[in-house]
């Protein structure tokens, strides 16, 4: 479930963990479920940023695509 | 000597001698040639004065012809001379007039004018008063601009409850723009450093000339269509106003609002906004803008993600710190003395965790923060956005030029600040010069 978070829903999930963690009068059973999917989000992100593989394409007819390399 | 147009001739004086009536300005009758009566310099060009401004082809005209001479003066008036092969009128446009210009005038442009005639007494010269001017040539494109821009305006093409919001971290970015140029060399450098795994998929288009709307609309379908786009970006480098008129088209303007995606318009021009720009879910004064707009900085977001994680552990750490403190408490009461197993379970738990998380964070959020320190300053300096959002404004002269020095203004001028957001329109008071 949490591998198919985007990064965008990943973050604002983890906003939404923190906010939770910071006014809610939670168990510490809760509180620490919370916890741990914190970090499992913050390391997902992170790993997200990291693993985006540079890609620079050019369109060509018929959806055919080809490696860009700037042209003089 | 005598005026051989007749309808200027009835003004002359010459035959008035016949014509002198009682009710008749008696200065005015008196006989040009009568040497002992001559009138006096002053008499004879407001004559003439009153001549050109009576005359109803005078008080309204258009005049092409081409700037020369052109200052523009501090009090923001315009002084200038238009000339074709074999004549030339000297012209003036008032600073009213001038700060509706819509362009730039200078030395060679051919222009189209709208003004009246009239005379300088000062100098005994006639001059155009023009109050409108325009590029000759562009008129009837700007016309044809204006006319689409309300048509369009009015079905509520450009309304902004049709503009939808960039994506934070978009999977692929469509550009649609020429293989070619520097435009597209600046986007992709900085979209490689604002993010170093960025994915771009460009879709040529011819950017100027006849041809070049159709290409426009038919790379934006095609590049739309091409999986994990989130957004596009649609635009050229700078150019003359000619240039950019691909981006007017009202072909184009549809094909942008009906993008499944968000389409970002970067023509490269910071002032004149083209049909396309209006159209598009936001507008960018330049393709290197659009990119900062919607390529996410990877720093940014690690700070963003860091900062989160920092929270994460403290919160985390004080809720269990003050179940601690309950616990002692309660726990103190001798009934209570003994079973604790479970908590004291969960708080090594989740001390191991903190501990793991705080150590692997910890490292890389130094890491991080100084390349943050750096990098980020820098970023933010490039941008001059980000410098108003601190408070700064730019002050403009009436010529729209950027006011460095005080010197440059005079008390009573007129000035345009720019702010974050917004703009005012000032008149200097005072200023204190620095030498």
């Amino acid at each position: 479930m949490e591998q198919k978070l985007s990064f965008e829903q990943a973050l604002q999930r983890l906003e939404q963990v923190v906010k939770e963690l910071e006014t809610g009068d939670l168990s510490l059973d809760s509180a620490l479920a919370l916890f741990q999917e914190g970090v499992a989000l913050a390391r997902q992100c992170g790993v997200q940023l990291d693993e985006a593989e540079a890609k620079i394409e050019k369109l060509l007819e018929a959806g055919r695509t080809v490696e860009f390399t700037t042209e003089a | 000597m005598l005026p051989a147009d007749s309808s200027i001739s009835e003004h002359s004086f010459v035959h008035n001698r016949d014509a002198d009536t009682p009710e008749r300005n008696r200065k005015e009758a008196r006989p040009l040639f009568d040497r002992t009566t001559p009138v006096t310099v002053r008499e004879l060009t407001l004559y003439i004065k009153r001549l050109l401004e009576n005359d109803t082809k005078l008080a309204s005209i258009w005049v092409r012809g081409e700037i020369s001479n052109f200052k523009w003066h501090t009090s923001g008036h315009i002084y200038f001379t238009i000339k074709d092969e074999t004549a030339q009128l000297k012209c003036v446009m008032f600073r009213s007039a001038a700060q509706r210009l819509r362009f730039k005038p200078d030395n060679g442009m051919q222009v189209l004018l709208w003004g009246n005639v009239t005379v300088y007494e000062r100098d005994g010269a006639y001059q155009f008063y023009a109050q409108e001017m325009e590029p000759a040539g562009v008129g009837a494109l700007h016309l044809q601009y204006e006319q689409l821009k309300r048509k369009l305006e009015a079905e509520g093409l450009f309304d902004n409850a049709r503009k939808r919001p960039l994506p934070m971290m978009p999977r692929r970015i469509g550009l649609v723009t020429a293989p070619t140029g520097a435009a597209l060399r600046d986007m992709i450098s900085i979209s490689r450093r604002r993010f170093p795994g960025v994915r771009l998929l460009l879709a040529p288009a011819l950017v100027q000339g006849a041809d070049a709307p159709a290409s426009l609309v038919r790379a934006l379908e095609l590049v739309a269509r091409e999986p994990e786009i989130d957004v596009v970006i649609i635009g050229r480098g700078g150019g003359s106003l000619e240039d950019l008129w691909a981006f007017n088209d009202e072909g184009l303007a549809r094909a942008i609002r009906a993008c499944p995606v968000p389409v970002v318009s970067a023509v490269g021009h910071e002032t004149d906004y083209t049909i396309a720009d209006f159209a598009a879910d936001m507008r960018a004064p330049t393709p290197s803008g659009a990119v900062e707009m919607v390529v996410p900085s990877r720093l940014d977001l690690l700070g963003q993600i860091d900062s989160l994680k920092l929270r994460l552990v403290a919160v985390t750490r004080r809720l269990v710190e003050r179940k601690r403190l309950r616990l002692k408490a309660v726990a103190s009461r001798p009934v209570l003395q003994r079973p604790q197993g479970r908590l004291m379970q969960d708080r090594q738990r989740l001390d191991d965790l903190v501990r793991r998380l705080g150590f692997a964070s910890g490292r890389r959020i130094e890491r991080n923060r100084q390349r943050l320190g750096g990098l980020a300053g820098r970023l933010d300096a490039l941008s001059p956005l980000s410098v108003l959002s601190r408070g700064y404004s730019i002050t403009r002269g009436a010529d729209g030029h950027v006011v460095r020095d005080a010197a440059a203004v005079q008390p009573g001028d007129a000035v345009s600040i720019m702010l974050h957001k917004g703009s005012l329109v000032a008149r200097v008071e005072s200023k204190t010069e620095e030498s």
